[in-house]
């Protein structure tokens, strides 16, 4: 059995500060889904800044390099044509083609490193499942607190007390949800 | 008077005597370095009004806690004119048009002689007037509008500062592209080039963001600008970036048309640039301008330290003025000089100063009003956080 503990929040400013109070008491595995991305709640969340971009800069790199080869391998080596009296391996005009092949390049690994990152090509999730989800893309705030995707967590009855008596001031609905029980 | 003025003001003094005794010992080649730094200092200020024009027309905020730093930096073009004295007495000295070389292949001289009417005295020194009185008039405007919204932040002092933004955009984009082509390119005989009135505001607009940069640092040390924090530097830096590469990319272009037509007219541009010291200084200008600070730009943490940016500034500020060094006195076939510093340091040191004090002088403006109306964009300011 799934079990987390959900709280709704109905504000933007309520869920910064219900996060911060149920991180002051432990909690570690802390989610939020709200409907638009608020800064605050990374660093309260303590959700750490990501690595993609080095994963860029590099496949960048090996776009430029690609390129760089392949033009002088074809221009200067395997078909050597005399253009003008320009030198067979001609950088400048190299350039271009340096620039598609590192922007494609980068922009590919960006695309897929998000996409791979999010889950993404799975339509469903376990957490779809919770009755009312959907409004965490309209006006609703969600933190989630437990872990979502294992199998065996339960929710004490003294921790799921807690945290209402922490947030119930914040005027959140507090409430303990089992996930992934329906068969996707 | 304020350590800030002063200390740049002696610099500048001292300097001006330094290109005093240049112009004594050879006037022709350091009248050249004048034009190179005076360029230098124009595509700066230019590229500041240009700046905080488009800020001020696509309604951004997050800049008005640094809004007395940006100001100060295109408040200074008044000056502009005062540098133009010693370029508008002697043409002669230096402009092909006006005393052509003797040795000049006929496509060339048939090109100067196309362009005799154009750039005939009473027709150029006019047309200078003119696109000098225009910056002066605009940073004037803009000090104005900017004075009277601190008074009041009003809709409607928001609403005069936006409308001579959008007014002054394409008038000071399109003098300043003249300017490019009159005083520099013209310095070349019979080269020319469409992308150049671009490359001069492009290269501007890395050392004005450069200057930004140095001068909110220091503006903050002094406790000037509050409510600053790293995510303001940060969306300087980014700016900065952009500029690099801005500039990166019309540079490349401007080689990679004339590497594709390879025409003799237009290929003794780079043909001068490549002897002697100068095939170091391309050297410099590409690993220095480009691939380095590109590099150390692309950090967020690095672009979010104010020390660090400021730093940065002062390197890219160097390499813009050697950047208009290696634009404008290769032009008449002149080698590398160490003594071109002495205008360079003269004007930018003056310029510098009297930009300082007009950060001052704002200083003591808010603190002189008793109550105090709220400026809903530099709330906005203040709680802007970089993404």
């Amino acid at each position: 059995m799934r079990e987390v503990v959900v709280a709704e929040l109905d504000s933007p400013e309520r869920v910064v500060q219900a996060a911060r109070s149920v991180r002051a008491l432990g909690y570690r595995r802390v989610e939020a889904f709200v409907p638009f991305p608020i800064p605050e709640l990374d660093a309260v969340l303590g959700i750490r800044r990501t690595r993609l971009p080095y994963l860029v800069l590099l496949a960048g790199f090996a776009g430029a390099a690609l390129a760089l080869l392949i033009q002088w391998w074809t221009n200067a080596i395997d078909y050597p044509i005399n253009v003008g009296a320009r030198p067979l391996n001609s950088l400048p005009t190299d350039m271009l083609i340096v620039f598609e092949s590192t922007v494609l390049l980068s922009a590919g690994m960006a695309f897929a490193t998000v996409l791979l990152g999010s889950r993404l090509p799975r339509l469903h999730d376990p957490i779809f499942d919770l009755p009312g989800f959907e409004r965490t893309s309209l006006d609703r705030y969600w933190i989630v607190i437990g872990d979502a995707y294992d199998t065996d967590s339960t929710v004490l009855d003294e921790a799921l007390g807690l945290l209402d008596g922490e947030l119930a001031r914040l005027g959140a609905v507090v409430t303990r949800a089992r996930i992934g029980e329906q068969a996707p | 008077m304020k350590r800030g003025v002063t200390v740049p003001l002696g610099i500048g003094l001292a300097a001006a005597g330094l290109t005093v005794a240049y112009a004594a010992y050879d006037t022709r080649r350091a009248l050249v370095a004048w034009i190179a730094a005076y360029a230098f200092v124009v595509a700066t200020v230019l590229a500041a009004t240009i700046l905080v024009m488009t800020l001020h027309v696509t309604g951004a905020h997050w800049w008005r806690v640094l809004r007395r730093v940006f100001v100060a930096v295109l408040g200074t073009a008044p000056l502009l004119p005062v540098f133009f004295l010693p370029i508008a007495a002697s043409l002669e000295l230096v402009y092909p048009w006006e005393s052509p070389p003797s040795d000049l292949p006929r496509h060339i001289e048939r090109a100067l002689a196309h362009q005799r009417v154009w750039n005939h005295p009473q027709v150029f020194l006019p047309r200078a007037l003119l696109y000098l009185a225009t910056w002066t008039v605009f940073a004037v405007l803009l000090r104005r509008a900017d004075a009277a919204y601190l008074k009041e932040p009003s809709p409607a002092n928001a609403r005069r500062e936006r409308v001579i933004s959008a007014v002054g955009l394409p008038i000071v984009s399109f003098t300043l592209t003249f300017a490019a082509f009159d005083w520099v390119m013209s310095l070349q005989p019979g080269w020319v080039s469409n992308i150049f009135g671009l490359y001069v505001f492009t290269s501007g607009l890395v050392s004005a963001l450069a200057v930004i940069a140095l001068g909110s640092w220091l503006a903050m040390r002094n406790g000037l600008t509050a409510g600053v924090g790293p995510d303001h530097f940060h969306a300087v830096g980014r700016l900065t970036l952009m500029a690099v590469i801005l500039w990166t990319y019309i540079a490349f272009f401007q080689l990679l048309l004339v590497w594709v037509a390879n025409l003799p007219a237009e290929v003794s541009f780079y043909a001068m640039r490549s002897r002697g010291a100068w095939t170091g200084m391309d050297v410099v200008l590409f690993l220095g301008r480009f691939v380095f600070p590109f590099l150390i730009l692309l950090s967020r943490s690095l672009k979010r330290s104010p020390s660090f940016l400021a730093a940065a500034g002062i390197w890219l500020v160097v390499t813009t003025a050697l950047d208009f060094e290696w634009l404008v006195v290769p032009a008449g076939g002149h080698a590398l000089s160490f003594a071109d510093a002495a205008p360079f340091v003269c004007i930018f040191a003056l310029t510098w100063a009297y930009g300082a004090h007009l950060v001052y002088v704002r200083g003591r403006a808010p603190a002189a009003r008793p109550e105090v109306t709220v400026d809903p964009a530099l709330e906005d300011a203040l709680r802007y956080r970089s993404p």
